[in-house]
């Protein structure tokens, strides 16, 4: 181990110290996208900044809070989280409390804040797949207790999230069990099942809604229509292209202007790519790729398997939305509203993204 | 249980790991490959993508003539702009933009109502209705000023000058060749746009680097105008269908006017057709005719193959060349050379070239300047045609010795006739002095430039005592002549070929009078070109008038003072006029008027061509001392004829044997020569 600690040990620097940079950097660069709209359009530059930090501290809180909470906790809590997640999933169905952005509804306005629920439904599927998958041990192996109760809960989870509809969110919650499901011992053949299982559903949900068959088609040949399917891509790829090594600097970057959509949002990494240039983007990547290590250091030096999957669990999570929504921006992957961890604009996805990595530091503190 | 005690849970997790890993570094390869590989090309077409940019007229800087009097300006005009995304309570700002406009409401409204981010309300305002404009204050409005090209001369010097297009940019002449130097700082608003195409920043108006810069011309305005006018009023007399007037400073090259007629108003250009805003002057090539006699002359003086007095025999009028028959206007026998050129014979000029070789007067019209552009820094110049030796047969050989089978503009006739005046070099013609840039510093000047020499001084001389014959007694352009000054020209009259019958017309034909003045040292060179003229077609008779009329009137404006055989021009002139073929008794009787009147002035008479008996005679009349110098004909007098008598006690006169050897000396006194190629003509 490389850090030996007592059991209300420090903090694991190797988690902390890029957690607090991503984070920072983060603010940086939300204020950075969204002064020029926010100023536009609400008539306050600061907006999107003021609110950012404060959930900012919200989180930190909740992230030293978790550090000090046994993550024993959380497996007693597991049903009542499902649960509430759920209900939460439900709710945003309910005329009045969803909130509708764009045509989904995935977020529940709650005063001058809205929540999204799918980021506790992801929060709340990691503890129970840690739960579970630890409580089951060598009965993972066989398909009727090792797969299909989980592939029942995060099914119910997935379908709420098409229904939203929110196919991204769905499709990283599906990869994710895939890769905590292998982790955990399920069989090969069993993996590969569901692997072509799934295949034709996904194809089947895309072929179906229109606009998810033009973002492949914008995928696949971004500047064949550069101004109308393939608009958001391709800013995003002059974006990069316009930050060359070093970048523009910070606050000059011009596709923010509203060419980029949703540029604090899931296209911030773009306003990073233009900013800070390669330079930046490697540092980022590279402060990423330490943190996920770790984090999977932390699941291999876990002293029991239930805390070793549940650090696993959020890794993953965290590593798979950091990996799409990157893949996304720079077009390897066909566009997903899925935001990137730490930089991404929204309270939900940063407090939940915070408190996992409190229980992170719990887990390599206790190790 | 720990995750350590299992094997396959560690790889398994190893393999999670690395997946990771792998995705992170493609990430990390997709950022060099947009980032490092593929910046240059996408940078561009960010740029491309989100500046937007509205040009806004720039200004231009002015043209002017050579004293300094504008041609060409822009006058600064009030332009009201908006930008109709930026205005949030459209009515209001409509009504009180229409109010300070004196504009319509709805109007001004429907404008703003427009889905454009950029829209003119109202162009080229009166600086005070701008003023209200801008008192207004109105949010998404603004002034901006314009500038409009203005031509204070109309029609003077506009075939030159040219003109602008509505955005200012040049579409003729000077202002199209310019452009770019006269063109001042464009300003621009960068505007940039959103992924709706929605406007979010307008930036102020924005100077570019570019410098403006003046022109300063070597045209003379005066002149030029009183090329147009004579030009004009000649080109309507004679019903002709166009006409070109240049002057040159035959010492320099510059070119003091340019008239083409018919004119245009390049303030209102639209109003003509395009063929009317064309530079004729270099635009349009044409044969010569006659007028190439000098050159032929010219070659073939500095060649030695004839001299002033060779005689050659005109055969009555007509002649055979090959199966070609060449015709005189008049019947000739025997005539010299210099008569040949005076009288204008196409047999004797057809003879001298025989004697000279098509291939030596082919390298000497290339000397002179013809078939090749001039060099003037004008656009459109065309380069006219000299057929070459190896393809010209013996009827071209022939012809081009009076000006057939050849084509050049009016500015290579015009400069070629420079090169004898100024004794020898060809000059590159110019028309624009010098660029001033805003500060008023001379940023690039023209020196005349020399191109060769094209014949001796010697024998430019001797060419010069040649023309002076043809403007007059016997020549074929008295109408020439200009009272007080020695005038040397050529008359040209030339048949255009009709091209539907694909012969010369007996009934279109090109007059031409090129010619400079004064002869013995020429300020200018003024060559008029008639195009079809109605009724005489002669050169002398259409385009010489012109020439003494633009001469006359430029020597005066000029203050080159007249020589003093003031009279004498007036006279020759006169009788001239009307008696084109002066008998010998009338040339007597001429002689000892003009004597007579020089007497009558107080002035010393001119004895060039006279004996020695009479010159002493003439002497003792006056009460003056005659020192006599050599024998044969006086040739050359000091002091020079009209000299004011009072006070003079002694006149030098020397004589010379009027003998082939003696022809150079002769040509340096005033008349000798031509007198005495006139006594040998009148024997024959």
């Amino acid at each position: 181990m490389a850090l030996k600690q007592s059991e209300t040990g420090g903090y694991d620097y190797f988690i902390l110290v890029p957690v607090i940079a991503l984070v920072g950097l983060g603010l940086v660069l939300v204020y950075s996208a969204s002064s020029h709209s926010a100023a536009l359009r609400i008539g306050d530059s600061y907006f999107y900044l003021k609110r950012q930090a404060l959930f900012c501290l919200i989180g930190l809180g909740g992230m030293i809070m978790a550090k000090n909470i046994p993550c024993a906790v959380y497996s007693k809590l597991v049903y009542p989280l499902l649960v509430a997640s759920v209900v939460l999933l439900v709710l945003l169905f309910v005329p009045g409390f969803g909130h509708k952005v764009g045509g989904a509804s995935r977020w529940l306005k709650v005063g001058a804040f809205s929540f999204q629920p799918s980021e506790l439904a992801k929060f709340s599927l990691v503890v129970y797949m840690a739960y579970s998958m630890s409580k089951k041990g060598s009965n993972m192996e066989v398909f009727s207790t090792g797969v299909l109760p989980h592939l029942l809960v995060a099914g119910v989870f997935m379908l709420l999230m098409i229904l939203q509809p929110d196919l991204g969110t769905a499709l990283i919650i599906g990869c994710w069990l895939l890769i905590v499901l292998f982790v955990g011992g399920v069989r090969l053949r069993h993996l590969l099942g569901l692997i072509l299982l799934s295949g034709p559903i996904v194809l089947w949900l895309v072929w179906r809604v229109d606009y998810r068959l033009k973002r492949w088609w914008a995928f696949i040949n971004p500047w064949d229509d550069p101004r109308g399917i393939g608009f958001q891509i391709v800013h995003s790829f002059l974006a990069f292209g316009s930050g060359g090594v070093f970048g523009a600097g910070l606050g000059n970057s011009k596709q923010k202007l509203f060419y980029l959509p949703e540029a604090h949002t899931d296209f911030v990494f773009s306003v990073a790519g233009e900013e800070l240039g390669f330079l930046g983007v490697s540092i980022i990547i590279i402060l990423f790729g330490f943190l996920i290590v770790r984090g999977i250091k932390v699941a291999l030096g876990s002293r029991e398997l239930y805390s070793s999957y549940l650090a696993l669990g959020l890794t993953c999570m965290l590593g798979l939305q950091v990996l799409v929504n990157m893949g996304v921006v720079m077009g390897l992957l066909p566009t997903k509203g899925l935001t990137l961890p730490f930089f991404s604009y929204g309270g939900s996805s940063l407090v939940l993204n915070l408190l996992g990595i409190g229980i992170l530091l719990n887990i390599s503190s206790r190790a | 249980m720990k995750v350590k005690e299992k094997k396959w849970i560690r790889v398994r997790i190893y393999l999670v790991a690395i997946f990771f890993l792998l995705g992170l570094g493609t990430v990390l390869a997709r950022a060099y490959q947009l980032q490092i590989l593929e910046r240059a090309h996408l940078r561009s077409i960010a740029r491309q993508g989100y500046v937007g940019v509205i040009k806004l007229p720039p200004q231009r800087g002015t043209i002017y003539e050579r004293e300094g009097h504008e041609l060409a300006l822009s006058v600064e005009v009030a332009s009201v702009y908006a930008h109709p995304k930026r205005i949030e309570k459209k009515g209001i700002t409509a009504k009180k933009l229409a109010k300070a406009l004196g504009e319509n409401p709805d109007s001004v409204l429907k404008l703003l109502n427009r889905r454009r981010s950029f829209v003119w309300i109202k162009r080229r305002i009166p600086p005070g209705r701008a003023r209200k404009v801008m008192a207004l204050g109105l949010q998404g409005v603004g002034v901006t000023k314009e500038t409009r090209r203005f031509y204070p001369g109309k029609e003077i010097a506009a075939h030159l000058i040219g003109f602008v297009g509505t955005d200012n940019q040049g579409l003729e002449g000077l202002e199209r060749k310019y452009d770019e130097i006269l063109r001042g700082s464009q300003y621009s608003l960068i505007q940039m746009r959103d992924a709706l195409g929605r406007l979010f920043s307008v930036s102020r108006p924005i100077p570019s680097g570019h410098r403006m810069h003046d022109l300063r011309l070597t045209i003379d305005k005066d002149i030029q105008y009183k090329a147009q006018q004579a030009l004009k009023a000649a080109v309507e007399r004679c019903g002709a269908k166009a006409g070109h007037c240049i002057v040159v400073d035959p010492m320099t090259g510059e070119i003091l006017a340019m008239a083409v007629v018919p004119e245009f108003n390049p303030n209102s250009f639209l109003d003509y057709k395009p063929y009317q805003w064309r530079n004729r002057a270099i635009t349009d090539c044409y044969e010569p005719g006659s007028t190439m006699k000098v050159f032929l002359l010219a070659a073939s003086l500095e060649e030695n193959v004839v001299s002033p007095l060779t005689r050659f025999d005109c055969e009555q009028g007509m002649c055979q060349v090959a199966d070609h028959v060449i015709r005189d206007t008049h019947r000739y026998g025997l005539l010299s050379v210099s008569e040949i050129v005076v009288r204008s014979s196409n047999i004797g000029a057809v003879k001298i070239a025989q004697r000279l070789g098509y291939e030596r007067l082919y390298d000497y019209l290339k000397k002179f300047g013809f078939g090749q552009k001039t060099g003037v820094e004008l656009i459109g110049e065309r380069s006219g045609f000299v057929r070459p030796p190896d393809r010209a047969g013996p009827v071209d050989r022939a012809t081009v010795a009076f000006g057939q089978g050849m084509t050049a503009t009016s500015l290579q006739l015009a400069m070629a006739m420079a090169a004898i005046a100024n004794g020898g070099r060809l000059m590159r013609p110019y028309v624009v002095s010098s660029i001033v840039d805003e500060s008023g510093k001379v940023v690039d000047k023209t020196y005349p430039k020399f191109v060769r020499r094209v014949v001796s001084a010697q024998t430019a001389a001797k060419v010069s005592r040649i023309l002076e014959g043809v403007v007059g007694e016997g020549g074929t352009g008295p109408q020439a002549s200009i009272r007080g000054f020695r005038v040397a020209g050529k008359t040209g009259t030339a048949q255009k070929v009709d091209p539907r019958t694909r012969t010369y017309s007996n009934t279109k034909h090109v007059a031409t009078f090129v010619g400079y003045v004064p002869a013995d040292r020429p300020k200018l060179v003024i060559l008029v070109m008639i195009d079809e003229p109605k009724g005489i077609p002669y050169g002398g008779v259409v385009a010489g008038p012109v020439f003494r009329e633009v001469g006359q009137w430029s020597l005066n404006y000029l203050r080159v003072s007249p020589q003093i055989r003031m009279a004498e021009g007036l006279e020759a002139g006169k009788e001239n006029v009307t008696q084109r073929t002066p008998k010998p008794s009338a040339r007597a009787v001429k002689r000892s008027t003009r004597s007579k009147l020089h007497v009558k002035m107080g002035l010393l008479p001119d004895f060039s061509g006279l004996g020695m008996r009479e010159v002493l005679c003439k002497g003792k009349s006056l009460g003056l001392k005659v020192v006599p110098k050599g024998t044969g004909l006086a040739v050359h007098q000091e002091p020079r004829p009209g000299s004011p008598l009072r006070n003079m006690t002694k006149v030098i006169v020397r004589f010379r044997p009027p003998t082939y050897q003696n022809t150079e000396a002769m040509s340096q006194g005033s008349m000798g020569k031509e007198d005495a190629a006139g006594r040998l003509a009148q024997r024959n």
